[in-house]
């Protein structure tokens, strides 16, 4: 059940209605709960079975560590994670391990048939594995007491965030779960413009830049002139953002409307003027995470100079990873790694020069395209087409057309309007009366809705 | 509850009549994408009245031009591949036609 269609639009109409009907603060919980177990059911119902184990694997394991001390709360606590750890790689990257043993096997004359498996990756399952992994660890800080099977159960499966995040925090969310959910005026009209803005940057910039420059180019990039390659790279850059930002923007709106807050996921990254900006701008409640419970556990920023990078690099070639099963997440990962090594030992050992910030801005951009490159390509064979492609000597402009360009002027354009512009606008739009907000709003949706094209494609996120 | 008691009864009031607006609207002026919702679902008993509903719902709001705003906006936006780079190498510019 995807966001942007009739069919989401009909199941949250429904169960904004039955949620909000009860008066019972358990009740809103366990309707929602039902609600979130149907929206992932629609993709496959055996799953629902996996979120359900998951989220009761990690209230028990909670339970324990906030109940026993030394060797036993320490034995619960990684028995926890690495139960957590094992489901995600069973899932996700169990035939990605086998290939490689057996291609390392083959290489050295030992060519085995290891037992393969046709393993299905259920939507969302690093998004609820990384929740479920801080709630434990959140516990056994003493960050949060442990909570009630229902709580944990909800916090996993709220249907917002659970197949493409945010990754939501227990100590964000539990707090709101405990008490009733309050609906202002304000957060309901800043819900519903999160939700109009969200749907015109999936369908009108991430869809249309998709289906018409950068999937073509991307598939074939040896039939395609350098110019079309480079746009196509801009391109991308512009559809991830605007993609995965809606999901978020839309995920944000959705659960304001149920009465919860969750905090924002994008800040305008493509405005960041080094790398360790863009991770504070990009995907934040992954980065957020990441540092919280994989660099300070590794040392974060103690231990010198070359431990800080060793911990830097390693944190982003395992964030890499965890987007997928691919080499081409891995080389992503140490890319970032390596260009944030680079700029955390360019500020130790020459800390007088600063550039401009403009020229900050298009360095990192570039940085990050450069890391798109892998991120989007099929393989790496195929990247490797993209490079070559680059500095081709072909500059026909083909799928390069004035709309295309338009759209990637606009991403980026984006970037630099007045960050508070949406809040603003959400606001002052809250003060109208209820009807001519909701024709409005139907207004925006319906001219969102025509420039669609035909079909929505999956967001980006739901792959991982 | 009533009003008085409900602590966000004020913006769920406000929230409840700006959805069902939307919605209202959306039924009025979009139903296009009803009609191929419908189409989409699998054949079967419950799907056939609904998809017969949908299409009759869909041809009259186009009969009565209540999908004037959808059809000028999808109109509009269908042109926007007939503009072109003149003068560049690439796709030829498509001349719009005269009068």
């Amino acid at each position: 059940m995807l966001f942007p269609t009739l069919t989401f639009g009909l199941f949250f109409l429904a169960l904004f209605a039955l949620v909000w009907l009860q008066a019972n603060n358990e009740w809103r919980k366990i309707v929602l709960l039902a609600g979130s177990w149907i929206f992932y059911g629609a993709w496959d119902w055996r799953f629902v079975a996996l979120l359900i184990a998951s989220a009761t694997l990690n209230w028990l394991c909670a339970r324990q560590v906030a109940e026993t001390e030394g060797g036993a709360r320490r034995a619960w606590l990684a028995g926890g994670v690495a139960a957590n750890l094992l489901i995600l790689c069973f899932f996700k990257y169990y035939g990605f391990f086998l290939h490689q043993a057996q291609d390392w096997l083959g290489t050295l004359g030992w060519l085995r048939d290891l037992p393969l498996l046709k393993i299905i990756l259920p939507v969302g399952v690093s998004f609820f594995t990384f929740q479920g992994i801080s709630y434990l660890i959140d516990v056994s800080r003493g960050k949060l007491p442990p909570a009630r099977l229902l709580d944990v159960m909800l916090l996993m499966s709220f249907f917002a965030h659970l197949v493409a995040g945010p990754i939501v925090r227990a100590a964000d969310l539990l707090p709101q779960f405990a008490r009733k959910p309050l609906l202002t005026r304000d957060a309901a009209a800043m819900g519903l413009a999160l939700i109009a803005w969200g749907l015109f940057k999936k369908v009108v910039i991430a869809s249309q830049l998709a289906t018409e420059l950068v999937d073509p180019v991307f598939f074939d990039p040896s039939a395609h002139s350098a110019l079309e390659m480079l746009a196509a790279i801009y391109g991308y850059a512009v559809q991830i953002y605007c993609d995965f930002s809606a999901y978020s923007d839309m995920a944000i709106g959705l659960a304001a409307l149920l009465g919860y807050r969750f905090l924002a996921n994008f800040d305008q990254p493509y405005r960041s003027a080094s790398l360790q900006e863009f991770w504070r701008r990009w995907h934040i409640s992954l980065s957020s995470w990441l540092r919280d419970y994989l660099y300070i556990p590794l040392g974060g920023n103690k231990g010198g100079l070359v431990n800080q990078c060793r911990n830097l690099f390693l944190t982003m070639v395992l964030g890499g990873l965890w987007h997928g099963a691919l080499w081409n997440f891995v080389i992503w990962g140490a890319l970032h790694g390596g260009a944030l090594t680079v700029e955390r030992t360019g500020r130790s050992v020459i800390p007088w020069f600063k550039p401009p910030r403009w020229l900050g801005i298009l360095i990192t951009f570039h940085v990050v395209c450069l890391g798109w490159i892998f991120f989007r390509a099929d393989s790496f064979e195929a990247a490797g087409q993209v490079f070559a492609t680059l500095f081709g000597h072909d500059w026909s402009t083909g799928l390069v057309t004035p709309f295309a360009a338009l759209l990637i002027a606009a991403g980026l354009a984006l970037h630099f309007a007045p960050a508070g512009g949406l809040p603003a606008l959400a606001r002052a739009a809250g003060r109208l009366p209820a009807p001519v907000y909701g024709l409005a709003f139907a207004l925006v949706l319906l001219v969102v809705d025509a420039q669609r094209p035909d079909g929505v494609a999956p967001f980006i996120y739901y792959q991982f | 509850m009533s009003d008085r008691t409900h602590p966000s009864s004020s913006g769920l009031g406000w929230a409840g009549t700006a959805i069902a607006m939307a919605a209202l609207t959306l039924a009025i002026g979009n139903a296009e994408a009803a009609r191929n919702w419908a189409e989409g679902l699998e054949p079967g008993p419950v799907s056939q009245p609904v998809r017969e509903t949908a299409e009759r719902w869909a041809g009259f709001t186009k009969a009565t031009r209540l999908s004037l705003v959808r059809d000028e906006v999808r109109g509009l936006w269908e042109q926007r591949h007939e503009v072109g780079w003149t003068g560049l190498s690439g796709k030829p510019p498509k001349v719009a036609p005269t009068a």
